[in-house]
């Protein structure tokens, strides 16, 4: 597995443009900027605390993207909304497994543009299974294509397997939106990882 | 109440116990750097009630500084402030009993409120205004809800005055023109960006059962609640935000006329 994934995390690209947010903020006013530099630090020392073999509380991870999704929306001209359908959260998941899921959904869906647009993240349990769904109504893609952007998911498809038995399912269309399908077992003794 | 601070560099925290200062609060504290001597000779005088303690000085450490101070002030209520990555579990048991918790660089006022709360009454107190329109307080401060929705579902279930709320009540009003389904996704988004909120202002207030909440009314202030104990204080308005609030407001005029 590669650390350097997760090293990269905070890229330089991300880190200028928010220093370069958190200054513009400044110049508005000192809670803005305030605000602004706490959640990239709160997003960074994240960063930091992450290590490949940790599993976290689905509330961490998705505090995490949280942060990450405000940070973001701090500076875009149109920002993106997430529906937390959760009702299940006590159970484990790789440390940043939903942030590149998050990332691509930035990157690809559109759904900032759409008037109905949303990502929406639904948490259930089915018999032995946690059901993690992250999905979008967006611009959707040919899953046969996926070559450029497979990386950062083939990561957490590995971390899913390695560290809890897990598996990703990814289901899009295009002009229809994404889906992507984490069933993780609800018994999840018997494999390695470290609990964070 | 008295507080001291140490630090290796000129804590930013200097900054924030002037701001609290100057806006009325009330408490005195004193400014050490890493000198274990002139800290514990003053410990050994003075009553401190709390400490804001760096971890890594080139001097002395946080811990072993701590372990000295509240065998001098058993009572002593121990902060750690660093830009370190910390577990309270890994503590020794004299230190977990004394530590409230951990600050971290860059240090957030608010932050910094609920330990002073804390070091002055043990606890965080949730001031809440249902007189007029809605909102809440700590430390003086507006809290801020991540949306619209998950505020007027705290609202619902503060109108309710401890009884619990399902989420089909909820859901009938808050959401009375959308279908089930959808209704269902949105109380669910709201529960979660409520509990996020309670979380950060560390006011445990609600309690999030499986489509049921709950709330625990004792660390929370609110004029309603006042009014409902007694207190001449309505305003004439009741949570004016909100269409559900009608019938509250019938209920708070019919005990009006009862009382005059």
């Amino acid at each position: 597995m590669q650390s350097s994934v997760l090293r990269n995390q905070i890229s330089s690209h991300f880190f200028f443009n928010t220093l370069n947010v958190i200054k513009a903020s400044y110049h508005e006013s000192t809670e803005l900027g305030d605000r602004a530099l706490d959640l990239l630090s709160q997003y960074y020392r994240s960063t930091t605390e992450a290590g490949d073999t940790y599993l976290v509380p689905l509330t961490k991870e998705i505090g995490l993207i949280t942060s990450y999704l405000e940070l973001y929306n701090l500076r875009a001209e149109k920002p993106f909304r997430i529906l937390f359908n959760i009702e299940e959260y006590e159970y484990q998941v790789p440390y940043f497994s939903l942030q590149p899921l998050l990332e691509n959904a930035i990157r690809y869906s559109g759904v900032n543009e759409m008037e109905e647009g949303y990502i929406q993240i639904d948490s259930t349990k089915e018999g032995d299974h946690y059901v993690l769904v992250f999905k979008d109504n967006g611009k959707g893609f040919n899953p046969s294509e996926i070559k450029s952007r497979s990386v950062g998911l083939r990561n957490v498809e590995s971390r899913l397997r390695l560290l809890l038995g897990a598996s990703m399912k990814i289901d899009s269309k295009v002009g229809e939106g994404t889906k992507i399908t984490l069933l993780i077992p609800v018994d999840q003794e018997h494999h390695g990882g470290n609990v964070a | 109440m008295n507080i001291i601070v140490v630090d290796d560099e000129t804590a930013a925290l200097h900054l924030y116990l002037e701001e609290f200062l100057q806006e009325g609060g009330t408490l005195t504290y004193r400014f050490f750097h890493d000198d274990e001597g002139q800290i514990l000779s003053f410990a050994k005088n003075n009553e401190i009630d709390g400490a804001f303690l760096d971890i890594r000085m080139p001097r002395i450490d946080g811990f072993t500084l701590a372990e000295k101070l509240i065998r001098l002030q058993p009572k002593i209520k121990i902060v750690f402030v660093t830009g370190f990555n910390l577990t309270l579990e890994d503590l020794s048991p004299t230190l977990q009993a004394n530590v409230l918790g951990v600050a971290y660089k860059p240090i957030k006022r608010m932050v910094l409120d609920q330990y002073l709360e804390l070091m002055m009454h043990g606890k965080n107190v949730l001031t809440v205004q249902m007189f007029g329109s809605f909102d809440c307080f700590i430390h003086g401060r507006l809290v801020h809800f991540s949306s619209s929705k998950s505020k007027e579902l705290f609202a619902f279930l503060l109108a309710n005055n401890g009884k619990s709320v399902t989420m089909e009540q909820a859901i009938t009003a808050l959401w009375p023109d959308k279908d089930v389904d959808k209704a269902k996704i949105l109380y669910r988004d709201a529960v979660w960006r409520l509990r996020s909120t309670l979380t950060e202002i560390n006011c445990p207030c609600v309690g999030f059962a499986r489509a049921l909440l709950t709330l625990d009314k004792t660390n929370i202030q609110c004029d309603y609640y006042d009014f409902l104990s007694g207190k001449d204080i309505y305003s004439g308005e009741f949570l004016t935000s909100y269409e559900w609030s009608l019938p509250y407001e019938g209920e708070i005029e019919y005990i009006l006329a009862q009382r005059h």
